[in-house]
């Protein structure tokens, strides 16, 4: 009963959020900061909301089950994208970029703070795939950058160099299989009604079903599951609009699951700020050198959105057995850059529409 | 057509079947070849029961049965007793589906219901009951009565033990199921005189079942046990929960009317949440869920003008629900069971079939019900599902000595009944409309 009356505050208080005058004409303002600063208060860190890990717990199959169709849905939109030469080389020039400076982040904290005993050396080898994972959110989230991310972060966790290989083949093959036996039942001509919904539901209960039992990640199973489907039934029932309805729904309840697996470390807060300013600066420079027309701010305000799927990213890697439940480092810092980002997004917003009605004052 | 409306030809049942097959195959080789053991969880299983289910009710589809056939037999290839992908562990922790499923069903069988209908066949339905009760149960114990010799649990005991057990028994197989019954009138979309019989008579007896049934376990527990009375006054705190459940339906149901008439959007949110939120109070305060859900139903649809939107929200859930219901009811059947004992479990099965099609029979007659109902009125009433197998259980628990041998029993007899019920049933629908065109 408490999860029932919790999913429901949750969403009435973002329906609220997203009614308030301001935040409603804003466009870089995520609205997942609201359940995610709720699923923060209700962790059992704070327990200002009583959700106690045994509840959550307890409903860990049916987020699960959600990550999957989430991925699905990001597939049949990955799929959709084409490899441009010029986009490519525009990314190249950012990640080479991004690249020098964790490097160099990572070598500091190195130094510093392994002497200080600041911290364990495990969390030190986080900071690539904190840093790696934050450049990976952008805007826009791409196949290669998602399987980027769950290779390298699962590469720094496990210590050998097969084992984070194996969540992931195996994750993909399963999609593949699960795509192709999904455009078996649905008929091409068919529509999106009762008996596709329900094959869809079917084959996505059953890849969380099949990736639980292996030990693989969820939302690879999805991604592989809308990619392939989407490839072999030429869109289909995957045009239907009514598929992504469910997204957003979806994505309050991620987010707040998210939120409560944060766990307080005295320092995710510096490092959550200064990935936030690397980010933006590097982001804001690739844009203005794309589209030198833009001013400071507007280049801000488009630089700073990050990616709702980012959410589906970190919940997956945090339920991933292998990743253990204790160390929810790379979650937390997730957390705090999110909601540091989106307040950024907030003021610059306002920045930027202040202005604008100044404009058309004179 | 297909349980959900499609049309089913050759080409697709081919791929759906090869599809499953597949996923199958696929999981036993990674099972097989993997050195990190597989952990079987009811998800897995769900999502094998939905693609197998699908599979096989659009083969049933296109060889005439009922789709739900299909739905029961993906849940018996899936289970314990052949391919184990979902055990019986696995089928109780998908109960969660199961109360929702039951919620539905209720809520749509009370929308039928109109005042109107009830007036009509108020005669037939009276009697058709008074005629299920008397026939079936008077019936099944004498059968029991003078076959005592082919169960082993009736053995050595007194003649007035063995009425005592066989009226339990003979209890049990009085119950119907109200699922298969919404399930194959919703597949077919037949409306006739049989479809609404069939659903008065369920709901009435699902109610009075109960009642007959705390008689009759008082009655076996006091014959059996010398230390307990026979007392009428059980029946008390019984009428008091009919009670309590028909008012909770109506405030249910005048519920659901403000929700639709000012609210309006996110119906099958509600719905959902009014149907787990009410399984879960009627389970804390002992109300009859099923009645209270039926008059839920009856009041939408006869006191506001909310009920179309009320059964287009659970039509659309209902081809997910039907297949989850009838596919885990399938998984939990106990095959083992009926192999063990065969010969005795055909014959109880095939002697409730001439009793309940006597009773019918013998009530349309008194009732002078059209000529149609006095021969296919029978069909709907063969199926037995969840009360039924709930009662079983129950017997186990409070006969210790005996009872367990009377639950396996019952038990056995009702995977027959749930097999071939809703072919009967299907079978009867298309009868009678014949019988009508023929007219």
């Amino acid at each position: 009963m408490n999860a029932i009356l919790i999913l429901l505050a949750i969403f009435s208080l973002t329906l609220l959020v997203s009614n308030l005058d301001f935040i409603s004409r804003s466009k870089s303002f995520s609205f997942l900061s609201v359940p995610l600063l709720l699923g923060i208060a209700a962790s059992p860190e704070y327990s200002l909301i009583p959700l106690l890990p045994s509840t959550r717990e307890s409903l860990v199959w049916a987020i699960k089950v959600a990550i999957v169709w989430l991925g699905f849905l990001q597939g049949v939109e990955m799929a959709a994208q084409r490899l441009e030469k010029k986009k490519a080389l525009q990314s190249l020039y950012y990640w080479s970029t991004f690249l020098v400076i964790a490097i160099l982040f990572w070598v500091l904290f190195e130094s510093v703070f392994i002497q200080k005993e600041f911290t364990t050396p495990v969390r030190v080898n986080w900071i690539i795939p904190v840093l790696f994972a934050l450049l990976v959110f952008g805007s826009q989230i791409s196949l290669f950058r998602t399987l980027l991310f769950l290779l390298i972060t699962s590469y720094f966790i496990t210590p050998t160099v097969i084992i984070p290989f194996y969540p992931i083949i195996y994750a993909v093959m399963i999609g593949v299989l699960l795509g192709f036996v999904s455009r078996m039942i649905i008929d091409p001509r068919q529509n999106l009604d009762a008996s596709a919904r329900l094959t869809l539901l079917g084959v996505g209960v059953l890849g969380a079903g099949w990736a639980i039992a292996m030990g693989l990640y969820e939302v690879v199973v999805g991604l592989a599951l809308g990619w392939t489907l989407t490839f072999v039934h030429k869109y289909g029932i995957c045009r239907d609009p009514s598929l992504r309805k469910t997204e957003q729904p979806l994505l309050f309840v991620i987010s707040f699951f998210v939120g409560s697996y944060f766990e307080f470390d005295s320092w995710l807060f510096l490092l959550a700020g200064v990935s936030v300013l690397i980010r933006l600066l590097i982001k804001t420079l690739a844009l203005k050198k794309e589209m030198p027309v833009l001013s400071i701010q507007e280049a801000t305000v488009r630089a700073l959105p990050v990616h709702p799927f980012a959410f589906v990213l970190v919940l997956s890697f945090q339920l991933w057995p292998k990743a253990g439940l204790q160390d929810s480092f790379l979650l937390s810092i997730f957390c705090v850059f999110f909601v540091i980002n989106d307040l950024l997004s907030l003021v610059s917003e306002w920045f930027l529409q202040k202005e604008d009605k100044a404009w058309r004052l004179q | 057509m297909s349980g959900h409306g499609e049309v089913v030809s050759l080409k697709i049942v081919t791929k759906s079947i090869a599809a499953v097959i597949l996923v199958l195959s696929a999981f036993l080789i990674v099972e097989s070849g993997l050195t990190i053991p597989l952990q079987r969880n009811s998800l897995f299983g769900l999502g094998f029961l939905v693609i197998t289910g699908i599979a096989l009710g659009r083969l049933c589809s296109l060889i005439g049965l009922p789709s739900l056939t299909g739905y029961l037999a993906a849940g018996v290839l899936s289970g314990g007793s052949v391919l184990n992908i979902v055990d019986h562990h696995q089928v109780d922790q998908l109960k969660l589906v199961n109360s929702l499923a039951l919620a539905l069903i209720a809520l749509h069988a009370g929308s039928e219901f109109t005042v109107g209908m009830l007036k009509k066949n108020f005669k037939t339905l009276l009697w058709s009951t008074f005629f299920h009760i008397l026939i079936i149960g008077v019936g099944l114990t004498t059968v029991l009565y003078f076959a005592r010799d082919y169960f082993p649990f009736l053995e050595g005991l007194q003649s007035t033990m063995v009425i005592a057990i066989a009226a339990l028994y003979a209890t049990i197989a009085i119950s119907k199921s109200p699922a298969a019954v919404v399930a194959i009138l919703g597949e077919t979309k037949i409306k006739n005189i049989l479809s609404e019989h069939a659903l008065g008579i369920v709901v009435l007896l699902d109610v009075l079942v109960l009642v007959v049934f705390s008689i009759a376990i008082t009655f076996a527990t006091s014959v059996l046990d010398p230390t307990k009375t026979f007392s009428m006054v059980i029946l008390v705190p019984l009428v008091e929960e009919i009670i309590a459940s028909i008012a909770a339906g109506t405030f249910f149901g005048l519920m659901i009317i403000l929700y639709l008439w000012l609210v309006s959007t996110q119906a099958m949110l509600f719905v959902v949440a009014v149907s787990y939120g009410v399984t879960a109070l009627c389970a804390y305060l002992h109300y009859d869920t099923l009645l209270v859900f039926v008059v839920a139903g009856f009041i939408v649809t006869n006191f506001s003008r909310q009920s179309e939107k009320m059964v287009i929200t659970i039509e659309s859930l209902s081809s997910v629900i039907m297949i989850l219901f009838f596919a885990t009811a399938g998984a939990s059947l106990h095959l083992d069971e009926i192999i063990k004992i065969w010969p005795v479990v055909v014959g109880l099965f095939l002697a409730r079939i001439v009793l309940t099609w006597v009773a019918e029979f013998g009530a349309h007659r008194v009732a002078k019900s059209n000529s149609s109902l006095q021969r296919y009125g029978f069909t709907p009433f063969i199926s037995q599902a969840g009360l039924s197998i709930g009662l079983a259980v129950l017997v186990s628990e409070k006969l210790p000595q005996t009872g367990p041998a009377i639950a396996s029993l019952a038990i056995a007899v009702v995977t027959l009944n749930e097999i071939f019920g809703p072919v009967i049933f299907k079978w009867g629908l298309i009868q009678v409309d014949r019988f009508k065109n023929d007219q």
